[in-house]
């Protein structure tokens, strides 16, 4: 593995984050936003364990532990809400959603 | 607590009798240590493809979930990004986090999207850029790049490599284990699992029809 540089998993982390930035600001899919957020998280935990690697200290895996939970709370709360919006509007698209004119 | 070794030595002597018994022990010693040197370094160069190959994969997925039109097709990709993330792990010493990210992730959490996509009956309509959308993808795309450059710059000032020195307890289910439930986060895991009872109880009382 010590061919490997460290920039390696970090840029990847990095490429995860903003892939699923772009994701989260273009697609109009709710469905589809709320997977490009798991790919955010993903990214940082990625991050976290490649850190906790060099610096062999178990803490980042388990603030990855953490996160996956919180994704998993997260999932199925906005899972829900698409749910209920789609029974309302019979439609998950975020751009038909304007009632507030935000 | 950590003993520096990633692997428990061999005797030498176990591996190959005849050679020990005719050149003295420090010779044979060395003549193996001359013929498993390349080895080693062919099983750490495969290591090392296999890190890249599974780096690609996780790149081509996840751009394939951003990209696709179906949402079927976007939470496979992002079943494929899940394992492919997953081995990251596994090749990264953290054991435990690769298996909970197929459990929780591949498992748990795709289940559960594929399943409201079933029940929605969502049609693929609406791709990653439509041309009256053309300026929101335009911001989205500039943010992102403006982030992206940001970590680009901070991330050519890393020099570092991976340590070839990970001890071989590192990131095993009993480390992680311990230092959970008698480490410093005892108190945080047990927020965790309030905050997932919470959730699982919103989820139901927004999802079901009439309480």
């Amino acid at each position: 593995m010590d061919q490997i540089g460290l920039h390696i998993p970090l840029g990847l982390s990095a490429a995860l984050f903003v892939i699923g930035m772009i994701g989260v600001l273009t697609r109009k899919n709710a469905l589809i936003v709320l997977m490009s957020v798991e790919l955010m998280l993903n990214g940082v935990n990625l991050a976290f364990v490649s850190f906790a690697r060099q610096s062999q200290s178990v803490d980042g895996h388990i603030f990855a532990i953490f996160v996956m939970a919180v994704a998993a709370a997260e999932a199925a709360v906005g899972l829900a809400l698409v749910i209920l919006l789609f029974r309302n509007r019979t439609t998950v698209e975020l751009d038909d959603l304007n009632s507030l004119k935000g | 607590m950590l003993s520096l070794k990633r692997y428990p030595e061999r005797p030498r002597g176990s591996l190959d009798p005849g050679l020990g018994s005719q050149g003295g022990g420090q010779h044979a010693a060395l003549l193996l240590h001359g013929l498993q040197a390349p080895r080693t370094e062919a099983k750490s160069l495969f290591v090392s493809v296999l890190f890249y190959l599974f780096a690609i994969g996780v790149l081509v997925s996840a751009l394939s979930v951003v990209t696709r039109k179906n949402p079927i097709a976007a939470a496979v990709s992002l079943v494929v990004c899940f394992f492919c993330l997953s081995a990251m792990y596994a090749m990264l010493d953290a054991h435990f986090v690769a298996v909970t990210q197929v459990l929780v992730y591949a498992g748990a959490i795709m289940v559960l999207f594929i399943f409201v996509i079933m029940l929605l009956n969502l049609r693929g309509e609406g791709g990653f850029v439509r041309p009256s959308l053309a300026p929101r993808a335009l911001a989205g795309v500039a943010a992102a790049g403006l982030v992206g450059t940001g970590i680009v710059f901070a991330l050519s000032a890393v020099t570092a490599r991976l340590r070839a020195d990970s001890s071989a307890e590192f990131g095993t289910i009993e480390q992680v284990g311990r230092t959970i439930f008698s480490g410093p986060y005892l108190i945080q895991f047990e927020v965790a699992s309030a905050l997932l009872t919470v959730a699982m109880v919103g989820a139901v009382v927004l999802a079901k029809r009439d309480l």
